[in-house]
């Protein structure tokens, strides 16, 4: 409401004393009216009415109201003090949460109290910097307990802790048996000692750079300058300009390889695994992972002078990737090609011998780092799987595991945790793949044959190489505690299924990968042999260590260790003397729902087996990747119709009499071992003999004399073959004409393949 | 899955009898390992007791039973095979690529 001056023409006008007299006295009612709908607006008039629970009524407003700043007055806002009005943006600034963070950087030594147990990690190092140069010993110490709390609370809190029935289901089933040790807490405090160091550093840095540019900037402003001056000055300028250039173009992000320098000027190698916003983008603090698998806390203008060629540049100063080649080829390609033009050709077995063991040792390598970083984390397991994962995770149980990994190891996380590391693997494997590739297409060219074999043999290298890497992972598990570690240490005791590729599969694996192409490179079998055998020994060595020292026997009163002590004496004196008995510690993997069903108490083989067989295998798996390699090369000759006479040349050298094989390689094991096979497949139109002389390398009479104990013994008697996928049949049978041979082309019942093999051994050995 | 099915799914039918042993000894033995460490996964609290308990019975036939029925109300030859077949895709997936 307003009084309103009317223009009335039959009054006369309003003096202007009176006017001025009037405004004055609207002006008073305008005030007091915006003070009464003030009071209104707060209740002053509800007398006898009762507030609402928890409604502020105006003696509290009264009680709490500021004595300055801005206050909401309906739908205005005015200051306490001088009634004016203010903006809604001071009232917004007023009563919003203090960037403490901000405050304290600013204003050290004034923060008012702060709740450090609601603080992220980030902000309890930047606070911890700031106590640390205040020289605030109790304040740090608060702060660094407060970590430790956090810390600890989130080492020990209850899974599922918070969640409903369902996500703390499954939460619970991913997290069984990962209970995280003392060591990597210790390693989380250390790690967070040394990010407040840095941030430390990095203001440092901050501030000299401050200073340096400030003086750049009264340089540059100094008009009076002589030309020499200027042009150096400019020159100064353009370099700045281009440092900043290269600096803006470098991205460093989560998952890249970098490297840098510790304080004590030591080349420090790692992959960057979290990028810490400072709320600063001029200045980036990043945290790497090193080999030791700490965390360092490094400056972006550290990694920067570090790695700035290296991640900005374009790769191959040394040669171009060809058209159609990926970068992952092409680093593969010139991973060999510097091997190869390391002054020497693959002219001797001797060098050839040496690129295969470097590039299966980069293998080996790459396993294992694939391996840790799958078995190191929570999720690190179901996320390997998850990328082939299409039928597991139609079962809903795992579905669910699939997808809680899922979750939790989003795409960034992955690129963390496993991308680096499968990427280095799959890139080793593929120098391996390349490698074959490379000396079939030497020795066979490119023909149809010769390019089915790099295929076949590409992929068989690929398996072999998957076969470790599971073992491998396998092994880690087993070193976690809870259950996983009970679980899969139970299933290896058994040495059933689990039992035979623990303790022999690595080792075989690891002697056929380099074996195989020591076959295909036309290297003496022996080598192939010794070469297998030896690193047989060693992987063997190195698992038992880490297993035994992982593995207790039931009820946990005796390790390996002591168990094996007597075993790994005995492995040795058997390998010195190159008795590479398999027992059975190799091949045999039937399926899984056989093997349960057929596991009986007498079929329990205890840690006995595990070292020798190891060994055993490991020359065995040599000797079988040479000749496998052999053979292969006579097949590709004879499909491409090589003459008979060099066929013969060229016949597989572990077929040759013990004497006439070649006297290069000395110490050498003896090669009396009679080949042994899990499963014997039959190959089309193959007489009886054929196929033993093939699978035994026989001669007529000792696959005659092998054939004849067989058929004496089953006859053409049904036997059972659920275990290779075939109904209970015969597996010899009397052919039109009368004479006897195999029943059917495929696998042989195994009590056959069994039989076989003992007869083998028998008349051969 | 059989042992031809896995030669052939693998394009190793050309290949010679101990390259196709191999083969399978090594897909299958992949297999297993990833099947064993699901399990592993899989387990519940009350699982874990239940195979402590066995396990302390040192009733090692138990435990086989028990796994074929009542891990995880998953039929362990189901977990398996679902993991041999996500295998093979992998492999087709990640076959070598021949450039010459």
């Amino acid at each position: 409401m307003s009084i309103e001056t009317e223009s009335q023409p039959n009054m006369r006008p309003t003096p202007p004393d009176e006017r001025d007299e009037l405004a004055k006295l609207e002006a008073k009612l305008a005030k007091k009216q915006i003070e009464v709908k003030s009071l209104e607006d707060m209740g002053a008039f509800d007398s006898g009415v009762v507030s609402n629970e928890g409604e502020v009524n105006y003696q509290e407003y009264l009680e709490s109201r500021p004595d300055d700043g801005t206050i909401r007055d309906g739908e205005d806002y005015r200051d306490v003090k001088t009634g004016q009005f203010s903006s809604q943006e001071s009232y917004f600034d007023q009563t919003a949460p203090k960037n403490e963070i901000l405050d304290m950087l600013k204003n050290p030594g004034e923060q008012a109290e702060v709740d450090y147990s609601t603080k992220s990690r980030t902000e309890l190092i930047k606070l911890a910097a700031d106590a640390k140069v205040l020289g605030d010993r109790a304040e740090l110490e608060d702060i660094r307990a407060a970590f430790e709390q956090n810390l600890m609370e989130e080492f020990t809190r209850e899974i599922g802790a918070g969640m409903t029935e369902e996500e703390a289901e499954i939460e619970k089933l991913r997290y069984a048996g990962v209970d995280r040790t003392d060591e990597q807490f210790n390693a989380e405090l250390a790690a967070f000692d040394s990010g407040i160091d840095k941030m430390l550093e990095l203001r440092d840095q901050k501030n000299n750079a401050d200073s340096v540019n400030a003086e750049n900037t009264s340089n540059q402003g100094d008009s009076d300058k002589a030309d020499d001056d200027q042009e150096q000055s400019e020159e100064t300028a353009e370099k700045d300009s281009d440092s900043a250039e290269t600096e803006a173009e470098l991205e460093l992000n989560i998952g890249d390889r970098v490297t840098y320098r510790d304080r004590e000027g030591n080349t420090i190698e790692g992959n960057i695994v979290a990028d810490i916003d400072l709320d600063n983008e001029n200045y980036k603090i990043f945290g790497v992972e090193t080999e030791d698998g700490t965390i360092q806390y490094v400056s972006y203008a550290e990694l920067v002078k570090e790695n700035g060629e290296v991640i900005a540049g374009e790769p191959g100063s040394e040669g171009e990737a060809l058209e159609g080649e990926s970068l992952e080829e092409y680093e593969s390609r010139m991973a060999i090609e510097a091997k190869k033009d390391d002054g020497s050709e693959k002219e001797s077995v001797d060098d050839s011998a040496e690129i295969l063991k470097e590039l299966n040792d980069t293998l080996q390598e790459a396993q294992d780092k694939y391996a840790e970083a799958t078995a190191k984390h929570r999720n690190g397991f179901m996320g390997h799987l998850l990328h082939n994962s299409r039928f597991i995770a139609k079962i809903p149980l795992i579905g669910k595991l699939l997808k809680g990994a899922a979750d939790k190891l989003n795409e960034a996380q992955d690129s963390i945790l496993l991308g680096p590391a499968r990427t280095e693997y799959k890139k080793a494997l593929l120098a391996i793949q390349n490698e074959i590739k490379d000396r079939v297409l030497v020795e066979f060219g490119d023909g149809p044959e010769a390019i089915d074999s790099i295929r076949m043999q590409a992929s068989d290298a690929a398996i072999q190489s998957e076969v470790q890497l599971e073992m491998k992972i396998a092994a880690l598990r087993m070193e976690r505690s809870g259950t996983t570690n009970k679980f899969m240490n139970w299933w290896v005791r058994q040495n059933g299924l689990g039992g035979k590729f623990m303790k022999a599969g690595i080792i075989v694996g690891a002697g056929l990968t380099a074996g195989a192409i020591l076959g295909l490179a036309g290297a003496p079998i022996i080598a192939g042999t010794a070469f297998g055998a030896g690193m047989g020994a060693g992987v063997g060595l190195y698992a038992t260590k880490k297993r035994a020292s992982a593995i207790t026997t039931k009820g946990g009163s005796e390790t390996l260790a002591q168990v094996q002590g007597q075993e790994d004496i005995q492995r040795k004196s058997a390998y010195a003397r190159g008795q590479m008995e398999s027992e059975d510690g190799f091949t045999s993997v039937a399926d899984l729902v056989s093997m349960t069903e057929d596991r009986t108490g007498n079929e329990k083989v205890g840690n006995r087996r595990r070292v020798k067989s190891a060994a055993g295998a490991g020359a065995l798996g040599g000797t079988v990747g040479a000749s496998i390699g052999s053979a292969i090369r006579s097949s590709i000759e004879s499909g491409s119709g090589t003459s008979q006479e060099v066929t013969k040349q060229e016949v597989p050298k572990d077929k040759l009499p013990a004497d006439t094989k070649p006297e290069t390689v000395p110490d050498a094991p003896p090669t009396v071992e009679i080949p042994q096979h899990d499963g014997i497949s039959i190959l089309n139109n193959e007489g009886g003999t054929q196929a033993i002389q093939r699978l035994y390398g026989a001669s007529e009479d000792q696959a005659r004399s092998i054939w004849n104990e067989v058929f004496n013994k089953f006859g053409t008697g049904p036997l059972d073959h659920t275990s290779v996928g075939g109904p209970s049949m015969p597996d010899i049978i009397q052919l039109p004409g009368g004479s006897y041979g195999w029943s059917h082309e495929g696998w042989l019942s195994s009590t056959m393949s069994n039989a076989l093999n003992e007869a083998a051994k028998t008349v051969m050995g | 899955m059989t042992n031809e099915q896995i030669i052939e799914e693998l394009g190793f039918t050309n290949a010679d009898q101990e390259m196709k042993d191999r083969v399978v000894e090594n897909v299958r033995t992949i297999v297993e390992l990833r099947a064993v460490g699901i399990i592993g996964e899989l387990m519940t609290e009350e699982q874990e007791k239940t195979f402590a308990e066995l396990q302390d019975r040192g009733d090692d036939q138990a435990i086989w039973d028990w796994l074929k029925s009542d891990i995880a109300g998953v039929d362990v030859s189901e977990i398996y095979e679902a993991a041999l077949r996500d295998y093979i895709e992998q492999r087709k997936a990640d076959e070598f690529q021949i450039t010459i």
